[in-house]
């Protein structure tokens, strides 16, 4: 299987919203294939956790210097995914085609993914106590079709493929519109962002000015995982003993922690 | 590990990720999914209904039900929009119309029993047959949209007697649109109103380096095969933008474009402005003017008409046509157009006719002349634009000319002066030598199917020939689109009375301007039957509702009018049965006809329909295609190929002819509003100023009223939301639809922030908006502060608030029981010459609901 990498173009994209349509339509259908619940009932209700692409809306600067941007929120599918790195359970694998999944039989809601995830992607869904997050569509890649997003998209301003090939087209695209505007386009994502994640396997050509504006940033990064990484660190240098016994705690305290904002969620509503 | 057991160990969680990762109650079996997955299922070509365009797109059928939506990529324009993909959110719709329905209760109340169809059916046809017997077929109006039996429905009504079928369009681009681009570049004289179809010119987004996005963004209009297509291709070859809006569009470009706000009703000016410095720093392609246009047509400066004119036998394609020689001003004298070499673009002369001096300048003289006072300054205290952005924008076209474009524009009854901004842009592009140029504005190609039936001649006048020949305030409408003045005559009960209407599939209360008006207008007729899956306004007020299925329940057929460059021929095929108890269109316009014709008429017509089903449709109409040429008519595939979804293409053409004027020239001087001018003086219409061929502002009937809006006052603004439908439940009460509705406001309106501080409002509060010259009518909407609107609009999505008239939102599970539709308590008004509706020419108030 060959790595897949996605790219996003903020200048060919008409905001038609279509990838993100087709997206939640595509776990719909995986709903039905897999015997859970038919095309007719799962259209009659919202279920926003079949969303994984979605969009915010925000407005920049003072009228008439004013403009709006559509925010993608979206797994970035990182090369040093922070959230499987974290994940104490072993739930989220990076697969063969760079897709970063959680595996929800393994996953125990404890929701350090999220924690650890900068994008705040990762997102715990109180009905059935898991996280979710984009699959990359790897069930559609490993058999030879695109994301649907990148299959939505009617102006191909979504687009995927192997790294190589979407990265040239990317920095071409991103030349370009150099070029025309007089404005400097980069490829947000292309290259090692930081030790943190790593390179992006979602990547998105952007007005370099304009990176704050769709909320990319240049240093993605989460204190969290440095108390991770203390407690592997010292669970390595201790006993095996003392380090199953460290585990065990760190996993009891996540499900403690997990009933305590499943509470919290009750006590909210 | 080994390989294989890592392989197994992945396919094992394939399916439990997909499974597990989905929400539910229960826990998902474990399931290997393989290619079969994907291949088993079933495909059905399509054509896209959820708004009116009919893109090709590909069904996935799956135990019976349709799982997913695909763009048909057997185009060079195939594509999809987000609304197409949400198709299954309307086919299992749970609040569609599941049977036929009588109303119980008032009409307006929605109170209605269910009814078998025999029931239902029986009604109609009694009361056809009963006005068939008073021979009053004329009184029986059709208001066909969203056609469900396309190529029997509307010829059934005229077979049956009446020259009533009534379209929708004069709420769209009827027929501002319509004569802004025929007046100039010719059309079908038909009706004696230059006409051609809504699609018949593309802006060239793909080739083009520079445009001026403006009265429509191809991103929220979206009509994705082909212009959304092509505006994303262009925007990725780098096309740059300037977008006059007063509202800023995020389809059009978020960062990358020049937004330039303006005030609403205000194009007119700007496109003046334009004009301006075009003919001021010479920025016009004199080259192209000489060879394609009229401009060096000597016009008689006191009536406007041509100084001299003679018929003119020509040979064209081996047809002979007449054409219109006209009068030229040349370095040897005053000559006519077929024998001068050179004739001069500008002068004004002093000519002897027959004895008689006049005095006359060239047609590019006269519009030079005409727009020498519209400098960037006055374009400024007009249009809140700064002078220097018109004159940067200006050399902006300058610089990419011909590969440039200024937007045409869709839906044009917004204003009083709709029509007259849409005859400039036709002249600036012209003006600039961009149209039919690659990079520019080009005529789109179509092909044409055999017609099915042969209904025959009606004797009676329709209500808009009526109209044309005797109202001169009318005198530009379109014939086939006229529900509006409908509507006057419902009221009027000129020229003879209305007394049944069957909507299929139109709003007419929802979807057209003075929603009051309009309904005591329907409340005068003694039959309202409403076709249509879905609940809408209009419903609301019908006796009888027959609920049809969605274009995903059934054959349609042969289509080929659509909006692409290239000629196009695609069906739409049934997907899976109906659902409920809906039918398809042709078994519903089939038990009409069975139920009212006489026994012989209807075999005549409809017997072989009956006996082959819509094969004998098919048939007929692919059995002789026009329009195409003969390396085209060569890769015509078979009709089975068709009918199994194969979408066939023709190609692309550029080209700077007319398309029938009467000079057979591009008039950029029309000869025909010249004339039309004249005879509106004749008759002393106080707006004969309207019909004028040169450039000049008509103003919107707000700025009649007023020239500054108090600080609680906006003029209400309209733009489409790319997954909105008019006024169509299919995308309302859509749940597929409701997450990305709800993030981006569909159901609020939104004004300037710092305007809206002033009124103490904040976003979301509630406000009540009123029409004020309809004060009495009061709708309360959610209200957003926004830095994007200009201080003088109040923008909403078009259609998709619930409005004043929202009963039926207590039927619709996804649908905001406030927000605002501008339609509801618009005044029942009429643009000038066009009857179009002047949608959101009028002034509303806001204040903060307590």
């Amino acid at each position: 299987m060959k790595e897949q990498i996605k790219c996003y173009d903020t200048q060919a994209c008409i905001r038609c919203f279509a990838c993100m349509i087709n997206c939640s339509v595509e776990n719909r259908l995986r709903l039905q294939r897999e015997g859970i619940m038919g095309m007719e009932k799962s259209v009659q209700s919202q279920m926003p956790h079949l969303d994984y692409l979605k969009p915010f809306r925000r407005e920049i600067g003072v009228y008439p210097n004013s403009k709006q941007v559509t925010v993608f929120h979206h797994c970035n599918h990182c090369e040093n995914a922070p959230c499987q790195a974290i994940c104490p359970t072993g739930a989220i694998s990076t697969r063969d085609g760079f897709e970063v999944v959680i595996n929800a039989d393994a996953c125990i809601g404890c929701q350090s993914c999220g924690d650890a995830c900068p994008f705040d992607v990762p997102t715990y869904s109180k009905e059935n106590g898991k996280a979710y997050k984009c699959t990359g569509c790897y069930d559609r890649v490993e058999n030879g079709f695109k994301q649907s997003c990148v299959e939505g998209c009617p102006t191909t301003a979504m687009f995927s493929g192997s790294a190589d090939e979407v990265i040239a087209e990317a920095q071409k695209r991103a030349a370009l519109y150099s070029e025309k505007t007089g404005k400097k386009y980069i490829v947000y994502g292309a290259n090692k962002l930081n030790d943190y994640v790593g390179k992006l396997r979602w990547i998105t050509i952007v007005e370099e000015n304009e990176l704050e504006a769709y909320k990319l940033d240049i240093n993605p990064t989460r204190t969290v995982m440095q108390w991770r990484d203390t407690a592997k660190i010292a669970g390595a240098a201790l006993t095996v003993a003392v380090a199953i016994g460290t585990t065990a705690h760190f996993i009891y305290w996540l499900d403690k922690r997990k009933k305590k904002i499943a509470q919290e969620g009750k006590t909210h509503e | 590990m080994s390989k294989t057991s890592r392989r197994d160990f992945l396919r094992g969680t394939v399916a439990a990720v997909i499974g597990g990762n989905i929400i539910t109650n229960t826990k998902a079996e474990a399931k290997i999914v393989t290619q079969v997955d994907f291949g088993i299922e079933k495909k059905v070509p399509l054509l896209c209904r959820m708004c009116a365009q009919f893109c090709p797109m590909i069904a996935t059928v799956r135990d019976g039900k349709i799982v997913r939506m695909e763009a048909n990529m057997d185009t060079p324009y195939g594509g999809i929009c987000g609304r197409g993909r949400a198709a299954m959110g309307a086919l299992y719709d749970p609040d569609r119309i599941k049977t036929p329905l009588i109303r119980v209760g008032e009409r307006g109340e929605g109170k209605f029993r269910k009814a078998s169809w025999d029931e239902a059916l029986d009604l109609v046809s009694h009361k056809l047959k009963a006005i068939e017997v008073e021979n009053d077929q004329k009184s029986v109006a059709f208001l066909p949209r969203f056609n469900s039996a396309e190529g029997i429905d509307s010829d059934f009504f005229k077979i049956y007697g009446t020259p009533n079928i009534v379209g929708y369009g004069d709420v769209c681009f009827g027929n501002g649109l319509t004569v802004g681009l025929s007046a100039v570049v010719g059309g079908n004289m038909a009706s004696g109103v230059p006409e051609q179809s809504t699609g018949a010119v593309s802006a060239d987004y793909e080739n083009a380096k520079y445009g001026i996005l403006l009265q429509r963004n191809p991103g929220g209009a979206l009509v994705c095969h082909a212009w959304g297509n092509m505006f994303g291709r262009g925007k990725r070859n780098g096309m740059q933008l300037c977008v006059v809006d007063p509202r800023k569009p995020s389809e059009a470009g978020e960062t990358d474009t020049h937004w330039v706000p303006i005030r609403p009703g205000t194009d007119g000016p700007f496109l003046l402005g334009l004009m301006h410095e075009i003919f001021k720093n010479n920025y016009f392609d004199a080259a192209y003017l000489t060879k394609n246009t009229n401009s060096d047509m000597l016009i008689n400066i006191e009536t406007g008409l041509p100084a001299q004119t003679r018929k003119l036998e020509k040979e064209e394609k081996g047809k002979k046509v007449e054409i219109l020689d006209y009068l030229v001003a040349t370095e040897a004298g005053f000559i006519f157009k077929s024998e001068a070499d050179k004739s001069l673009l500008f002068g004004k002369f002093e000519i002897e006719i027959n004895g008689n001096k006049l005095t006359c300048k060239t047609a590019l003289e006269m519009m030079k002349d005409e727009v020498s006072l519209c400098t960037p300054e006055w374009t400024q205290t007009q249009t809140s634009i700064p002078a220097q952005t018109i004159i940067d924008v200006a050399k902006k076209l300058n610089v990419a000319k011909p590969a440039c474009f200024i937007e045409r524009g869709y839906r044009s009854e917004r204003y009083a002066s709709s029509f007259r901004e849409k005859l400039i842009i036709t002249q600036l592009n012209i003006l600039l030598g961009c149209f039919g140029v690659k990079g520019g504005v080009f005529y789109n190609r179509s092909v044409k199917t055999t017609k099915y039936l042969d209904a025959p001649k009606i004797k009676e006048t329709s209500i808009s020939k009526w109209y044309l020949k005797n109202e001169p305030s009318f005198m530009l409408m379109s014939a086939g689109h006229y529900r509006r003045t409908w509507i006057k005559t419902l009221l009027s009960e000129k020229p003879y009375k209305q007394r049944v209407a069957i909507f299929s599939g139109q709003n007419i209360v929802g979807g057209s301007s003075g929603s009051k008006e309009i309904i005591e207008g329907l409340n005068k007729l003694e039959m309202i039957v409403a076709i249509s899956p879905f609940l809408n306004e209009t419903i609301m007020y019908a006796d009888i509702v027959l609920p049809d299925c969605t274009f995903m329940e059934r054959d349609e057929a042969i289509n080929t009018a659509y909006k692409t460059p290239i000629p196009t021929i695609g069906v739409n095929r049934k997907a899976i049965e109906p659902m409920y108890d809906s039918k398809n269109g042709y078994w519903i316009i089939m038990q009409l006809a069975k139920r009212t014709l006489k026994a012989e008429v209807f075999e005549q017509y409809f017997g072989e329909f009956e006996r082959e089903g819509i094969m004998s449709l098919w048939k007929k109409q692919y059995s002789k295609l026009s329009g195409l040429n003969d390396a085209e008519m060569a890769t015509l595939p078979s009709l089975e190929s068709i009918l199994n979804g194969r979408v066939w293409v023709g190609e692309k053409h550029y080209g700077s002819k007319a398309k029938g004027t009467a000079t057979g020239k591009l008039e950029i001087y029309s000869t025909f509003l010249a004339q039309k001018k004249v005879d509106l003086k004749a008759l002393n219409y106080d707006r004969a100023e309207y019909a004028s061929p040169l450039p000049l502002f008509n103003k919107p009937f707000w700025l009649e009223k007023k020239d500054t809006l108090g600080k609680s006052e906006f003029i209400p603004i309209t733009g489409f939301h790319p997954l909105g439908t008019f006024t169509g439940q299919q995308t309302k009460n859509n749940t597929l639809l409701k997450s990305i509705n709800e993030e981006t406001n569909t159901d609020a309106v939104f004004i300037n922030r710092k305007k809206g501080l002033a009124l103490g409002l904040k976003t979301n509060d509630i406000v009540e908006i009123i029409n004020i010259d309809k004060p009495e009518m009061v709708i309360k909407s959610r209200i957003v502060l926004s830095e994007i609107v200009h201080p003088d609009a109040l923008f909403s999505y078009y259609g998709t608030g619930a409005g004043y008239y929202n009963k039926m939102t207590d039927s619709l599970r996804n649908v905001s029981k406030i927000g605002f539709n501008p339609n509801h308590i618009a005044n029942f008004t009429f643009n000038p010459l066009t009857a179009g509706m002047p949608a959101q020419d009028f002034i509303v108030s806001i204040r903060k609901s307590v």
